[in-house]
């Protein structure tokens, strides 16, 4: 299955014009991957729930504000308020529920076996994998010419037939991207 | 697959059917940060207009390397010290003259968020000038659309250091820059144009002077309609929100005949 950004976008268009499926697809898209991102970072399946239920409810407030512009890379949008979220929820030693509230949504009651299912998800999603899927091809194209195969910038535009200036700009931005995702660590 | 998860999506879909249609409680709540910003830039470029006031104009010759995003942040946007196309400065006489201590200057605190969205580089600083108050003429060698894609090379870039709009360098003769900022439309237009008139689809036309190959009007399809009369005085009903800007922008020669562009219609 692709997770192009393209797709991505269609959906949360779709969700702020009122199609009502449209934020649920959005969801299972992304809803392992973010989880499985949140339990590896908190180390632990109830607050990792936690903050990927108002991570997702963030979402869904922001994209009904027709006064915001539909975010270029919903993926990255998504981790970098589910960062924030965990940073907050740090500092302040819970989660806050602001956007459930606005939303009327209850926080659900996790119990052993929804804790055990939640494990299973973290342990067995290949992080990095989701993440490629995530990025614009072309950016991902050059990323991993660039990145993983060292090739130089030249060598790269030339093959792709386009300047340097423009493959600089796709690693550049697929640097960007994948940095909001992973949370700042350096790429 | 996790019930957890199952009963989230269900309450996330089941939600959208009753408040989260409506815009929800609290969702003006973005917008009040925003709104504040924008005064504050508005501040700021109302005291640039004073400085350009104020600085002689000089022509320079030393290097200039304006900051082009934020350190740390924004990844790095380079220079490109080509000059720009011939059929762009064969057309805009705002480029063939040269760069002054004031369009540097006033520039620079403008072309800071052009690295903000990752999306310009081969940013031709040599070629950058004021063109009106508040409004610098950005060239750049390449510029990528907003998911990455597609690749716009030799492009002329108008910002007022919150927005910014870029057109192909070797179209602006017959299609110009125009930007929409709130009320305002501002543009870049080639020199035979004296003069703009914007006519809203369901308005009065406005004109407005052109200098520097630049304009800038009001448009007041833009303006949020007054609150209801007859209620109460002391009501504090909401205006209806901006409607679009839809209507034709037309460019006048010297002697008042229409000269462009090839595409008149403006929409928001």
């Amino acid at each position: 299955m692709s997770f192009s950004a393209d797709t991505d976008r269609q959906l949360l268009a779709a969700c702020r014009a009122g199609e009502q499926q449209a934020f649920g697809s959005f969801y299972v898209r992304h809803r392992e991957v973010l989880l499985s991102f949140l339990v590896r970072r908190v180390r632990n399946p109830e607050v990792a729930a936690d903050l990927l239920a108002e991570t997702f409810a963030s979402a869904l407030v922001a994209i009904k504000d027709q006064d915001r512009p539909v975010p270029d890379v919903p993926a990255a949008w998504l981790f970098t308020i589910a960062r924030n979220l965990m940073v907050d929820a740090v500092g302040r030693q819970r989660v806050e529920g602001e956007a459930r509230r606005k939303l009327g949504l209850e926080r659900l009651q996790l119990d052993d076996q929804d804790i055990r299912s939640i494990e299973a998800v973290a342990s067995s999603t290949d992080v990095v994998a989701e993440l490629e899927k995530r990025i614009p091809a072309a950016e991902w194209q050059v990323f991993c010419a660039r990145v993983l195969d060292d090739e130089s910038y030249g060598h790269i535009a030339s093959r792709l037939r386009c300047s340097e200036a423009v493959v600089r700009k796709r690693v550049s931005r697929a640097k960007s991207n994948l940095r909001t995702i992973l949370g700042g660590r350096s790429v | 697959m996790s019930d957890f998860l199952d009963r989230l999506g269900d309450q996330l879909t089941a939600t959208q059917s009753f408040s989260a249609v409506q815009s929800p409680p609290g969702a003006n709540s973005f917008s009040g940060p925003r709104r504040r910003f924008r005064v504050r830039r508005r501040a700021l470029l109302i005291t640039g207009a004073v400085l350009a006031v104020a600085a002689p104009a000089t022509a320079l010759v030393a290097p200039w390397s304006p900051q082009l995003g934020r350190p740390g942040i924004d990844e790095p946007v380079h220079t490109d010290s080509s000059p720009v196309i011939r059929s762009a400065t064969a057309v805009l006489a705002v480029l063939r003259r040269a760069q002054t201590g004031k369009d540097r200057e006033l520039a620079a605190p403008l072309i800071g968020q052009v690295a903000s969205a990752n999306l310009v580089d081969g940013v031709q600083t040599d070629s950058i000038r004021m063109v009106g108050e508040g409004w610098a003429l950005v060239p750049a060698k390449v510029v990528l659309d907003r998911r990455g894609g597609e690749v716009f090379p030799d492009q002329l870039c108008l910002t007022n250091g919150s927005t910014m709009s870029c057109q192909p360098a070797d179209r602006v003769a017959s299609r110009g820059i125009w930007v929409l900022a709130g009320a305002t439309i501002s543009g870049v237009v080639p020199d035979r144009v004296q003069r703009v008139r914007f006519t809203p689809e369901d308005g009065t036309a406005t004109e407005a002077d052109v200098r520097n190959n630049f304009f800038t009007l009001s448009s007041d399809q833009d303006r949020p309609t007054e609150a209801p009369t007859g209620g109460d005085p002391r009501s504090n009903a909401p205006a209806s929100p901006p409607r679009p800007v839809n209507g034709t922008l037309q460019w006048l020669a010297a002697d008042g005949h229409v000269v462009g562009p090839a595409e008149p219609r403006l929409m928001r």
